[in-house]
């Protein structure tokens, strides 16, 4: 279908007829400001195109202008070639007009023509085309409900086929309907047995009958066992109280008794013989044993007879012996006394000999040390002296200061002696005197310092004083007079003389301390005390006796004296030893003899005791015969009877047994009957329960419950593989259903960016995400702009799908761009121009600017007048 | 002739045996003569002596292996078990027992035969030639539960209801009718049960009219249908469609029944391109079928996982047709 000229008359603001023609295929822009009906003609389009004539709802009533009357609209569309004209008017009576003209002639009109409209509108059966595409203004959601979710659904059918038949459609919802709620009755939804379902309700009875089953076989089981222990039981009772066995009993029991008795029997014959053998046993004992006495005693006598003489000539030998070690012991003890004086002797000499020797020795020693000593003592008498005399005089430093005072005063008063008055004394050509100075004449012609002013007498004439002036130097000197006075009297000497001559004997006193102490260094190194110790320590001296041999031959005669000590202690030793065995031998020997005698005496008794013995021992050797054949007959019968005996102990274990068979059946008997009792009476419970008849029953109905159970699961298994055969074809179906939309938008979207995918929802046929550079985003989380322009490009798309199909449709953008910047408008601009080269694509917008570049066919709304001059 | 188990269990209820006392006191006209099986051996002590103490005066219980004469010049050679499994011939001392010479011989007992085993399969035998080497008249053994013969004069009666498919048709008693000794014995069937045991095989071609096949195998509708137990073994290969119609008339004919065993299990299904077709000609549920056809035939898949998928697929053509329909 393509648009060709749009008539409006009486529409809202357009109460005279306006019309909009010459729209074109490709690109066609009506682009006008705000209030100039833009959106009046797209709406009176929708109306016409969608409303039918009878209507008067909001939409329709909108499109009637304030003053009233019928609105009208017209438009003529081309299909395959044909020009048509459609009109409609609609009335608030609801008694408006469609009509449908070709080449101006009325060919439908009202119901017809409606119909005929929703036929080219609509899809056909086979591949029909929805006739238009509507972009609105402001759109941004991409579902426009019921109608045009048909529409593009038949858009994709006409593509790709019946929409039914590719994704199965109704039947195919109707199939996993009935599929899934079969399957519902078994299973949940999560996959477990329902409860109160036929697969629950038989895994239930299964395991309920599985528990009684084993309940009851284990009732059976007892039951049986029950009635075999009461058959084991009876069978038991029965060889019990068998007569026959019974009788056998007692006449075993007989048997054994007399056994019994003929066993008893001979065991007290075996014991009686046994007795008679011990009693002859004993008879014989007793000959043997007085024999044996006779023939000690008389042997005794003869041997004991020997031995006594035997003893007394070993007594002579060891008497003998022993008086000879006496003898050499004696002598033996004599040489050792005579050995020990003569060492104790020697020894002696030694010592003194020894003594003597160092007397000798300490002698020198003493004198050099007394003499030493003499010395020592006189030096330290000089070296006291010597450290008195040092402490007697001056110091060096004292004597230093003096003389330094001195010194002072000595250049003081020669000072003062040159600066002072002083007079010379020319005595006139003899004479030689007349002028007394203090006292004194004064010499001719010397020159005498009167520092101190003087007297002058002269002879004769008086006396002259000369008064001195006042000398700076004078009271120095007095000051260093004074000085040297207080040092000289402070050191305890009156003048300087002395105090030299104590500094200088103090000097040798020093001298003379160090040497005396060097000499007495020498001669006490260790001080005069360790010198006198030294002394006190020699040994005293003694008296020297005169033939004392010399220390070394007092010393070797002392070794030879106590070797020869040694030799005779040891001679002594063995004469010692020897003579202590022959004592000890000789003593023993004479016991010996002494208790042989006895023995003798004894034996001697003994025989003398018996009367003849040898005729006793005679007698008694025939006894011993006779009583020796009597024993072996005695052993003889023991034998015989016990050959023949019975064993007792076995004939009374026999006896034992006989009877307790007989008690051991009575009490059998007796417990079997309780026990038999017991069971009868347990059998006769169990037995009316009808235990096995129940347990046949329930095996029976357990194998008809795991069958059924086994095909309920079979059952289960087909429709779960029902189930998921329909429900992965049926998304295979649906990847294919979308193909040819995404085929179409994709190069669409990657217009406005580049890498991105669109994800279709094939039930509504519509985009439900947006993928861009791997991240989905959510189609209702999009911004405004971008689902404008995912709408206004998904409707491109599908004009594309209907222009190949060779059903093209006019597409409608009333103001689609709204919320796209000027960036994303040249796009969609140049999606636009590349789409409208085989689509038509009629643009309203009030974008006037923006719209200039878009280029297209430009279109204007025509006023009556000039609508009535085309006309 | 009661040739063992007459009761099933050896502590039978009250019930049981006091029914069974009444019902052969109820026929004066006949003389019971019960032995003991290996069900009910003479080790069921409680329920013999039972029995024993309220039996009828026409019924008697044979439970000592010796033999008695039940009618003049005619003695009966029982072979009671003692136990439920005795372990050996019980029948052993039957040609050892002198009898006078004109007298009649019958043998009664209870086991497996030699050539075919026991029920039960012990290992206890009895020779098939017992009645030839014993001079018996008449053998009647018990423990098979369907009729069976050995030469002349050895029978098992079957049941007097039968109990399995394994031995088919209705149960029966035999009228054995021994003219003199040494003679022939003339024996006749006579039906005794009411339900009728068939089992039939229904082998299969995807040719033929399986629905008129299985039809053929029905009996008249009515009373037969009613006690009749049927097990109808299916077998060979069917296509879809015939399959689905096999499988509706199976189960309409089933209510008719007293009870109906259609066993499909070894019947394969031929699924051909028109099958499909009738599924869908294309879309997701021709997808759909395609798949589990696959999956069926698939040699990989493991069989039961084959037999899942071909049932599956012949759910799916079922629920596809039904819509249709």
């Amino acid at each position: 279908m393509k648009l060709l000229a749009i008539r409006l008359d009486n529409v809202r603001r357009f109460t005279d007829p306006v019309e909009i023609t010459g729209i074109g295929t490709g690109l066609n822009v009506l682009s006008a400001p705000n209030e100039s009906g833009k959106s009046t003609i797209v709406d009176a389009l929708h109306a016409l195109f969608f409303k039918g004539y009878r209507s008067w709802d909001k939409e329709v009533a909108s499109l009637a202008p304030h003053s009233g009357g019928d609105p009208q609209v017209a438009v003529e569309i081309e299909i395959n070639d044909n020009r048509f004209k459609v009109e409609k008017r609609w009335s608030k009576t609801r008694k408006g007009e469609a009509k449908v003209f070709r080449g101006g002639h009325l060919i439908k009109q009202a119901d017809d023509a409606e119909t005929w409209l929703a036929e080219v509108l609509k899809a056909p059966k086979e591949g029909g085309p929805a006739g238009l595409l509507w972009v609105r203004q402001g759109l941004t959601s991409l579902d426009e409900g019921e109608s045009a979710h048909s529409a593009r659904r038949d858009l994709l059918s006409s593509v790709t086929g019946e929409v039914e038949a590719m994704t199965g459609g109704r039947r195919m919802d109707a199939t996993r309907d009935r599929c899934r709620r079969e399957l519902d009755r078994y299973l949940t939804s999560s996959g477990k047995a329902r409860v109160g379902g036929p697969l629950k309700s038989t895994e239930d009875e299964v395991s309920a009958l599985d528990l009684r089953r084993d309940g009851l076989a284990a009732k059976a089981a007892s039951l049986w066992a029950e009635l075999d222990r009461r058959r084991n039981l009876r069978r038991e009772l029965a060889s019990l109280e068998d007569g026959e066995q019974d009788s056998g009993r007692m006449t075993r029991l007989a048997e054994a008794e007399a056994a019994h008795d003929e066993a008893s029997r001979h065991a007290e014959a075996l014991e009686r013989a046994i007795e008679a053998e011990r009693s002859k046993s004993l008879e014989m004992e007793r000959a043997q044993e007085r024999l044996a006495t006779i023939e000690a005693a008389l042997a005794e006598e003869r041997s004991a007879g020997a031995a006594l003489e035997l003893a007394k000539a070993d007594a002579a030998i060891k008497d003998e012996r022993h008086r000879q070690a006496e003898g050499v012991f004696i002598e033996a003890r004599r040489s050792f006394d005579k050995a020990f004086s003569s060492a104790e002797t020697a020894s002696e000499i030694l010592r003194r000999a020894l003594r003597a020797q160092t007397c000798a020795a300490t002698a020198e020693r003493r004198a050099e040390l007394t003499l030493r000593l003499a010395q020592a003592e006189g030096l330290r008498t000089e070296l006291e002296k010597a450290v008195a005399d040092a402490k007697v005089g001056l110091t060096d430093k004292v004597l230093r200061q003096l003389e330094d005072r001195v010194g002072e005063v000595r250049v003081l008063r020669k000072a003062r002696e040159i600066e002072a008055v002083a007079l010379t004394m020319k005595y006139a050509v003899g004479r030689k005197d007349g002028v007394a100075l203090n006292g004194k004449p004064m010499p001719n012609g010397n020159r005498v310092a009167i520092p101190d002013g003087a007297t002058l007498e002269i002879d004769g004439i008086g006396h002259l004083t000369v008064h001195p002036g006042a000398q700076s130097a004078a009271d120095t000197l007095a000051v260093a007079e004074k000085a040297l006075a207080d040092a000289l009297e402070a050191s305890g000497y009156e003048t300087m003389e002395t105090a030299r001559a104590a500094a200088h004997l103090r000097l040798e006193a020093e001298a003379r301390y160090r040497s005396a102490e060097h000499q007495l260094n020498g001669a006490a190194p260790h001080g005069i005390e360790a010198l006198r110790e030294s002394i006190a320590r020699l040994p005293e001296p003694v008296e020297t006796e005169p033939e004392l041999p010399s220390a070394r031959e007092a010393q070797e005669a002392e070794v030879a004296a106590k070797h020869a000590l040694a030799e005779a202690t040891s001679t002594l030793e063995k004469a010692r030893c020897a003579f202590q065995i022959a004592q000890t031998a000789a003593a023993r020997v004479a016991a010996a003899a002494e208790s042989a005698a006895e023995r003798v005496s004894r034996a001697l008794s003994a025989v003398s005791g018996l009367q003849d013995a040898e005729a006793e021992k005679t007698r008694l050797m025939n006894e011993l015969l006779v009583h020796r054949a009597a024993l072996a007959e005695a052993i003889g019968q023991r034998q015989a009877i016990l050959a023949v005996a019975p064993d007792l102990e076995a004939a009374k274990a026999a006896l034992q047994r006989a009877r307790s068979v007989i008690t051991r059946a009575e009490q059998d008997r007796q417990r079997i009957c309780v026990d038999l009792g017991k069971l009868d009476t347990a059998i006769e419970m169990h037995a009316a329960e009808a235990v096995e008849e129940e347990l046949a029953d329930v095996e029976i109905r357990l194998k008809a419950a795991r069958r059924r159970l086994d095909e309920i699961m079979f059952e289960v298994s087909v429709l779960q593989i029902v189930d998921e055969a329909l429900e992965s074809a049926r998304t295979a179906a649906r990847d294919r259903y979308v193909e040819p939309v995404l085929r179409e938008l994709t190069p669409l979207i990657r217009l406005l960016w580049p890498e991105a995918e669109l994800r279709f929802d094939a039930e509504k046929v519509l985009p439900t995400a947006l993928v861009r550079a791997g991240t989905e985003e959510d189609f209702d989380i999009l911004s405004g702009g971008t689902k404008e322009q995912i709408a206004l490009l998904v409707r491109l798309a599908f004009a594309r799908m209907l222009a190949k199909a060779g059903n093209p449709a006019p597409v409608i953008l009333d103001d689609a761009i709204v919320y796209t910047d000027d960036d994303r408008i040249e796009r969609i601009f140049d999606a636009l121009t590349r789409q409208a080269q085989d689509l038509q694509i009629i643009v309203f917008s009030c974008r006037q600017r923006a719209f200039r570049d878009l280029g297209g066919r430009g279109l204007a709304i025509i006023g009556q007048e000039s609508v009535l001059d085309a006309a | 002739m009661l040739a063992g188990d007459v009761f099933d269990t050896e502590t039978p209820s009250d019930a049981v045996w006091r029914h069974a006392l009444a019902a052969m006191s109820s026929v004066q006209s006949l003389q019971w003569w019960i032995l003991p099986g290996n069900h009910d051996s003479l080790a069921a002590e409680a329920l013999w002596g039972r029995v024993r103490a309220h039996a009828p005066a026409n019924v008697h219980l044979l439970d000592a292996p010796e033999p008695i004469e039940i009618a003049p010049r005619v003695v009966v050679l029982p072979a009671p078990v003692p136990r439920r499994f005795p372990g050996r011939d019980l029948t052993e001392w039957m040609p050892l027992c002198a009898t006078p010479e004109d007298y009649l011989r019958i043998g009664l007992a209870h086991g497996g035969v030699l050539t075919f085993g026991s029920e039960d399969g012990g290992a206890e035998i009895i020779p098939p030639d017992r009645a030839k080497s014993a001079r018996l008249d008449y053998l009647a053994l018990g423990d098979w539960h369907g009729l069976k013969q050995f030469g002349d004069r050895t029978f098992y009666s079957g049941t007097p209801e039968r109990d399995r498919f394994k031995h088919g048709g209705p149960g029966t008693c035999l009228a054995v009718t021994l003219l003199a000794p040494g003679a022939v014995p003339e024996v006749n069937t006579i039906q005794t049960g009411q339900f009728d045991w068939q089992e039939a095989p229904l082998p299969l071609t995807p040719a033929q009219d399986a629905v008129a096949a299985l039809e053929m195998l029905l009996p008249a509708e009515g009373k037969a249908r009613r006690d009749m137990l049927l097990r109808i073994r299916a077998t060979g290969w069917l296509g879809l469609p015939a399959r689905m119609a096999l499988t509706r008339a199976a189960e309409l004919a089933k209510p008719e029944f007293w009870h109906f065993e259609f066993d499909d299990a070894d019947l394969a299904t031929e699924c051909s391109l028109e099958d499909l077709d009738g599924i869908a000609l294309n879309g997701a549920l021709r997808l759909a079928a395609e798949g589990l056809h696959q999956r069926s035939e698939d040699a990989a898949t493991p069989p039961t996982d084959r037999v899942i998928a071909a049932a599956a697929l012949r759910r799916l053509y079922n629920y596809v047709q039904g819509e249709t329909q």
